[in-house]
């Protein structure tokens, strides 16, 4: 199969950045209270156990790309499901990826109009995020990837810059006790860390066969998400270390409470808007990859020549709708509680599956005739 | 197949410089910074922050710095005060201080508080209301200190000079942490460790009691700094005990100590021993640990102090051959007993008052959640008839500069 539509290629190292990015991604605001408030102190437990039930998620993901080394995930539903049923689970997944950047946008909008910019309407933030966005879909996914090459020191130096200045801060009695109520808070505390840094991961799918394969490019593809699974741990850990279970999950925004918190000597202290780029970096990259896949998506699924045409369209279609996604920030919490989580799982681990079922039928079936 | 180029590399070069020169002013678009930026000279930044109780509302009473007067370019003009003191009142805090308005020209800015000053009578009737809207607002930050007005209003409080520090919240503040860190009766919480420990299972919180010590009427004149000897003084008061979020009681300066000994949050602070003959011998805590160990034996709750501890001896008041080392294993040992009463003196406060202020109860959640399930329900009841081991291992290690005492030289 002939990629017609994609000219660019990434090389692993890219790839794994990409990943880093996306793994973190909006999770880094939302998981800490999410996990916080299912499992409690032991939040952290959640987080080592969700990132092992991700990997053989990883790993059907893996086994597709495998399979169709050249196809992105709109041809491969494409071959597999026939033009109807095909077109119309490629149409399904492109939507999905829509409605995940929407989200992503008005939680970046939600997060600055709550915390830094208070009464700056919602819109315009989406508006200048937006039109970043669009500057790097019209230039396509190699710049937009070696952007993220570019940001990914950036982004680690904030990073270890919180870790390090918050370790004077730690409180380990705050982890205790240790599995008081059972393993089914953590059970539950574990689906969130499923979906949102990784089972979201999915729009990779429409990344991988641009990837300059190497003999590391596998090991890197599971590395990459371990990274940004550690990650995740050492930020849930450290909001439980610092705040405490109830202020963790009690805060809209641990993170960034978490941030308020540095205070070196009274030198080093009030760093939180800085801290921010961390998150600002990481989930722009995760929506530039959803939209990109959206894109790629719809412009496969209807045959046209290219998806730059669709760019314009998209912004202001994103634009509407990153604002009416949720009439209020309670919802939209409520949401990802409740039922998100279930959306994420049907479209990372349920028609992936079925999909390699679709393939093993259908290799049985040319065998046969064979 | 080609793929569709950007727009602007198909055009001319004519064209595209001044399509870039463009692309390059709507760049400064972005620059223009915050959609509600407000210059500095319109903010009233707030550094201390009252909560008094009135029969139907709360009355806030901001402290704000005057710019002007504590500038460091222009001299501060004589007698004018260097903060300002504006107060409103509503049911609703939020609409207290955007009620301020009325009579501040500024919009109160709270990033910055430095205290929080809570009034004893709406300490007594229960915070937990009134720190709902200080945790939502986005303004507000949580490194500033709590306090209560220990018989009197918050905003008596701000309202006096103070001496050395000419902004009352500054003074407070630091007042605090420095005694906090070298005399040990007080504690520094935070408005989240505050909330932590109200919602938190089986912890209480306490807050550092300050009282207008002198004649309130005369600390509110620019005199009372204007004389060497300030005639009114904020002064610390030992701790406030909290029943979840509602003030139930005090424990004096001797008990305060006994409580940061059990908390383990003692830096530094001075201990005085009795000596055998008449005077004392006074000592400088340098190291102190303390370890809470919480056991169920035989079905009833143990708690176990251990605390262990260095110290200097800084001051001897009577015949005490500190050359002579059974003297010092004398001294250690009572030592060792006066720390304990201390500890045991805040225990039995506690229990007079039934509020389990140490987190005890705490400690079996966190390590024995199965026993800590059956006993939360009547953990007051528990609480009385707990039984506390102390274990105090103090070791006296330095003399100061000399020897013995120079008065027991003296011949008769």
């Amino acid at each position: 199969m002939k990629n017609l539509l994609e000219k660019g290629r990434i090389s692993t190292r890219q790839l794994a950045i990409l990943i880093v990015f996306m793994t973190v991604g909006d999770s880094i605001l939302i998981l800490p209270s999410l996990t916080a408030e299912a499992a409690d102190q032991n939040a952290w437990l959640s987080v080592i156990l969700g990132g092992a039930l991700a990997m053989p998620v990883l790993w059907i993901w893996g086994a597709l790309a495998r399979f169709y080394p050249q196809a992105n995930l709109i041809e491969i539903v494409q071959s597999l499901l026939g033009k109807w049923l095909g077109g119309a689970v490629a149409l399904y997944y492109s939507v999905y990826f829509f409605f995940v950047a929407a989200g992503l946008i008005r939680e970046l909008g939600d997060f600055f109009t709550i915390q830094i910019l208070a009464q700056t309407p919602l819109r315009a933030i989406h508006l200048l995020l937006l039109f970043v966005l669009a500057w790097g879909l019209a230039k396509g996914l190699e710049p937009i990837v070696r952007t993220g090459e570019l940001f990914f020191p950036w982004f680690l130096l904030m990073l270890t810059a919180l870790i390090v200045c918050l370790t004077p801060n730690l409180r380990p009695v705050n982890l205790k006790p240790f599995l008081s109520e059972g393993i089914s808070p953590v059970l539950h505390g574990s689906l969130y860390v499923l979906v949102y840094p990784f089972a979201e991961l999915v729009a990779l799918l429409m990344v991988l066969p641009y990837v300059n394969r190497k003999a590391n490019t596998k090991r890197d593809y599971y590395l990459a998400a371990l990274f940004g699974g550690l990650i995740m741990l050492i930020i849930v850990l450290f909001s439980l270390l610092v705040l405490g279970p109830f202020l963790t999950s009690n805060q809209v925004y641990p993170t960034y409470a978490l941030a308020k918190k540095v205070n070196i000597g009274n030198f080093l202290q009030r760093v939180e808007a800085v801290v921010a780029i961390i998150w600002v970096l990481s989930t722009f990259f995760k929506t530039a990859i959803h939209s990109y896949a959206f894109l790629l998506g719809m412009a496969e699924t209807f045959k046209l020549q290219g998806y730059r045409r669709l760019i314009g369209p998209y912004v202001l279609l994103q634009f509407g709708m990153a604002y009416i996604i949720t009439p209020n920030f309670t919802f939209y919490t409520d949401v990802l509680y409740k039922y998100w989580p279930f959306w994420d799982l049907t479209n990372a681990l349920l028609l992936p599956l079925i999909l390699l079922a679709a393939h093993a039928a259908g290799r049985k079936r040319t065998a046969v005739k064979a | 197949m080609t793929i569709a180029k950007p727009p602007i590399a198909s055009l001319s070069c004519r064209i595209r410089k001044p399509l870039l020169l463009l692309l390059c002013a709507a760049l400064l678009l972005l620059l223009t910074g915050c959609w509600n930026r407000r210059e500095l000279d319109t903010l009233g930044i707030a550094l201390g922050f009252g909560i008094d109780k009135t029969e139907s509302a709360y009355r806030v009473s901001v402290q704000v710095v005057d710019p002007g007067q504590v500038s460091v370019s222009r001299p501060a003009s004589p007698g004018h005060p260097p903060t300002v003191l504006f107060h409103s009142e509503s049911p609703s805090l939020y609409e207290a201080l955007r009620k301020m308005t009325e009579v501040s020209p500024r919009k109160i800015y709270l990033s910055h508080i430095r205290v929080l000053i809570l009034g004893e009578e709406i300490a007594r009737e229960g915070v937990g209301k009134v720190l709902d809207m200080l945790s939502r607002d986005a303004e507000f930050r949580t490194d500033f200190y709590l306090f209560v007005a220990k018989h009197t209003t918050a905003e008596n409080v701000l309202k006096i000079f103070t001496p050395l520090s000419n902004i009352p919240a500054y003074k407070m503040y630091d007042a605090l942490l420095t005694s906090s860190r070298t005399w040990a009766p007080s504690a520094t919480v935070t408005l989240d460790q505050f909330m932590s420990r109200i919602v938190g299972p089986g912890l209480n919180p306490v807050l550092t009691a300050i009282e207008v010590a002198g004649d309130q009427k005369k600390g509110e004149l620019p005199s009372n700094v204007s004389r060497i000897s300030a005639s009114t003084m904020l002064r610390t008061k030992g701790l406030a005990i909290f029943d979840k979020d509602k003030l139930v009681g005090w424990f004096n300066e001797e008990e305060s100590i006994g409580y940061n000994y059990i908390m383990n949050q003692v830096k530094s602070t001075i201990t005085k021993v009795p000596c055998e003959s008449n005077g004392l011998i006074a000592l400088e805590n340098i190291h102190s640990v303390t370890r809470l160990k919480s056991r169920v034996r035989n079905g009833s709750p143990v708690i176990k102090v251990k605390l262990n501890s260095q110290v200097n001896i800084g001051e001897v008041q009577c015949d005490f051959k500190t050359t002579e080392p059974e003297n010092i294993r004398k001294l250690k040992h009572s030592l060792e007993q006066k720390r304990i009463e201390m500890m045991d003196s805040a225990v039995e406060k506690a229990r007079e008052l039934h509020v389990d202020a140490f987190g005890f109860g705490n400690a079996f959640y966190r390590n024995q959640p199965a026993y800590w399930r059956k006993a939360e329900k009547d953990w007051d009841a528990l609480f009385q008839s707990l039984r506390v081991d102390y274990d105090a291992n103090i070791q006296i290690l330095k003399v100061g500069t000399v020897f013995d005492p120079f008065h027991a030289s003296v011949k008769e």
